[in-house]
């Protein structure tokens, strides 16, 4: 008997959806994710919940699955959506025939669309560039892409799923042509071993191309780098897109309490991938082009820059790999290349990550001869089932925000409802709930759950709260091999320190110099104690 | 209002050097941007006999024709109708936590008096990527000769003296100027 019927591999919103997916539908589910869930590009994005309305004139196919989806998950991943709706506006530099088309085939792909005045889209949207020459307003939305992703998790673990984090796969285990299975190493332990299943789905993202080759496949990606900024408040509550051909840094996203604006797009080398980094340049257009959207972003603070990596792969029909397919690519690596047991999801969207996972448990299961139908379009995830919650205290208020009525789930008594992140409003309680429940064992794990360090004062001021407080649970519930909750927290925060630091180097000027000079002076110089 | 000393501060360090000068018998103002309350040793800067200017910044400097000293300052909260006159005006305004330096993306300035400031040309360098060694911004600050007068485009302003760690490299004067004032 195999251990498994299904191991997916990497713990990005593809992976976890598909875990979630199969695992709904009575397989036997392993997810391996060789670092944290979402730290890959999922993590590493605008935050936006496509209404397809940017593709509506390119490519109408995908408009059509992002507004599908996009209702979808409106109601099954509500928690984890702010409905913020969305603006495309024209600046006189754009053309206005590109706008009447839009229009046109935003109606053809089924997205509802309403045109504005300047006036009207000044009246919802005051911080906009007034000198736009109209507006459509579309079914955007903010989606927290490291809470979908965490829910995703989290339900599949509760449809009896197993799920793996800092493990490594380090080569497939086949037979003839045949894979079997997993060969992993626990990068905390060093442990090494061999899982068995009936089928190895790759969903790791750009890295997919390397696990493709441990197949003896081979899929032609081209890694393709967005850089992102973000700003230290919300300059406005809806998304705001420029209106005319996709470009760089023409999406502004408000998310919780900042704002991120992005894109850019360039190709860049697989060596890469393991360590983007923003460059002054990139920050640069950025800047310049977000502030054709909302002027006054030239003069807000910008407390970060980030970028990911998108897994664009080359057309298995065009041979020189030039010819790039946006969409969902699902790999069948038996028809495609006489390999069974392996199959590769990647390419796609966020926003069309439920989706995927349906298409490739529906072809698993296909192989597997189970008829199980596809029921993520209906049961929502974790935290967004509408049951009932009793929140009396703005800590427990902020954690149903973020986790839905998963709130149940956590302690409130005694020193749980002690505040731990001021700008995220983050207690003691969720990040116990996130520790025991959600697979943290980092200070940056915990930022990805809970959003602690994400605010405006990007943990300048809870550092040594929040990193006293995942130590003693860490200690507390076994999961340290550390015994003092000093030495523990010390480490947890120079780690967090060092990450948070790669973000703030490219945009330190203004403002985030003063903050970065104050994280230097309180943290940089006292690196091990606490 | 007429003082001997004027310090402009925000820094660590301005109002024990305020107290060092009141306790030689000299009269001191100290404008300060911060609005804390309970500061102990602006509190006692006050109590000494200083003239604490608290939650008020310059808004105004009045130069000599030629450039060499500062005649008189307006503040914020004063407006230009109370002109503040001194003999010497001591710049301890701190760094860019407490915005005794500003930046932009590719300059570093000092905002009150715009006096010359010493910094990398090139934004790319002013961090390292490891977050617990030296930065290069945290050497930035102020150029002065060797009496700490502060250089304006490379000419001394004769009255206006720079203390504290608004200093480039790291420096530090105030033990030294709490001796020599």
């Amino acid at each position: 008997m195999k251990d498994y019927d299904v191991i997916v591999i990497g713990g990005g919103i593809t992976g976890a959806g598909v875990a979630r997916d199969c695992a709904i539908r009575g397989l036997r589910t392993l997810l391996v994710e060789r670092a944290d869930i979402s730290e890959g590009a999922s993590g590493r994005n605008h935050g936006l919940l496509h209404s397809g309305a940017r593709y509506a004139v390119n490519d109408s196919e995908s408009a059509r699955e992002c507004i599908k989806e996009n209702l979808i998950l409106r109601r099954v991943a509500a928690h984890c959506i702010e409905q913020t709706e969305g603006l495309f506006i024209s600046l006189p530099e754009d053309d206005p025939a590109y706008r009447d088309n839009f229009v046109e085939q935003c109606g053809k792909a089924g997205i509802r669309t309403q045109v504005l005045s300047p006036a009207q889209a000044l009246a919802l949207e005051p911080n906009i560039n007034p000198e736009l020459t109209g507006a459509v307003k579309v079914p955007d939305a903010a989606v927290d892409p490291f809470r979908l992703v965490s829910a995703n998790i989290l339900d599949a673990r509760l449809h009896g799923a197993d799920i793996l984090t800092r493990c490594e796969v380090l080569d497939l285990i086949k037979e003839n042509v045949t894979v079997m299975g997993v060969k992993i190493k626990d990068m905390s332990t060093g442990e090494i071993r061999k899982i068995h299943s009936h089928y190895v789905i790759n969903a790791a993202g750009i890295w997919g191309a390397h696990i493709a080759r441990m197949a003896g496949v081979e899929i032609s990606m081209l890694p393709s780098k967005g850089a992102l900024l973000v700003f230290g408040h919300r300059v406005c509550n809806m998304v705001i897109n420029r209106c005319r051909k996709p470009g760089n840094a023409d999406i502004l996203v408000p998310g919780e309490v900042v704002s991120v604006i992005g894109t850019t797009s360039d190709k860049v080398p697989f060596e890469q991938c393991d360590r983007m980094s923003v460059s002054r340049a990139e920050v640069e257009l950025l800047l310049n082009e977000g502030a054709k959207l909302v002027p006054s972003l030239r003069n807000t603070r910008i407390i970060r820059a980030y970028a990911g990596v998108r897994p664009l792969v080359s057309d298995d029909s065009d041979p020189s790999g030039r010819s790039v397919s946006r969409g969902i690519v699902l790999l069948d690596h038996s028809s495609r290349d006489g390999v069974r047991g392996f199959i590769s999801i990647t390419g796609g969207k966020l926003t069309s990550y439920r989706l995927m996972a349906e298409m490739t448990a529906d072809l698993v299961c296909k192989k597997l001869s189970i008829d199980k139908p596809c029921r993520t379009a209906e049961l929502p995830l974790p935290g967004s089932d509408n049951a009932k919650t009793k929140c009396s205290s703005l800590v427990m208020k902020a954690a149903e925000k973020r986790e839905g009525s998963e709130v149940n789930r956590m302690s409130f008594e005694g020193k749980g409802n002690e505040l731990v992140c001021e700008c995220e409003m983050v207690g003691r309680a969720e990040i116990e709930y996130a520790v025991k429940e959600l697979g943290v064992r980092t200070l940056d794990d915990l930022r990805r759950r809970t959003r602690v360090g994400m605010g405006p004062c990007q943990s300048s001021c809870c550092l040594d709260k929040a990193a006293m407080v995942l130590a003693e649970i860490l200690i507390a519930e076994k999961l340290s091999s550390e015994s003092g909750a000093g030495e523990l927290a010390a480490a947890l925060k120079k780690e967090f320190l060092q990450e948070r630091w790669t973000g703030i180097v490219p945009v330190c000027w203004g403002e985030q110099m003063a903050q970065a000079e104050y994280l230097r002076n309180k943290y940089g110089k006292c690196d091990s104690t606490i | 209002m007429r003082f001997d000393y004027i310090i402009i501060g925000g820094g660590q360090g301005d109002a024990l050097l305020g107290r060092e000068l009141l306790s030689k018998g000299k009269s001191c103002a100290l404008i300060c941007q911060g609005r804390q309350s309970g500061d102990n040793s602006r509190e006692a800067f006050r109590k000494a006999g200083g003239c604490l200017f608290m939650g008020d910044s310059v808004d105004k400097v009045f130069y000599s024709e030629d450039g060499s000293r500062i005649e008189a300052l307006c503040t914020e909260n004063l407006g230009s109708g109370s002109l503040l006159v001194a003999d010497t005006y001591i710049l301890c305004s701190g760094r860019f936590f407490t915005r005794g330096l500003c930046s932009d993306m590719d300059k570093v300035y000092e905002p009150v008096f715009g006096a010359d400031v010493q910094f990398e040309a090139d934004p790319s360098l002013w961090c390292r990527s490891d977050f617990f060694c030296r930065q290069p911004f945290e050497d930035f600050g102020l150029v002065c000769d060797e009496g700490f007068h502060a250089l304006k485009n490379g000419k001394q302003i004769e009255n206006l003296i720079v203390a504290g760690d608004i200093l480039c490299n790291g420096q530090n004067n105030i033990e030294s100027l709490c001796k020599s004032l």
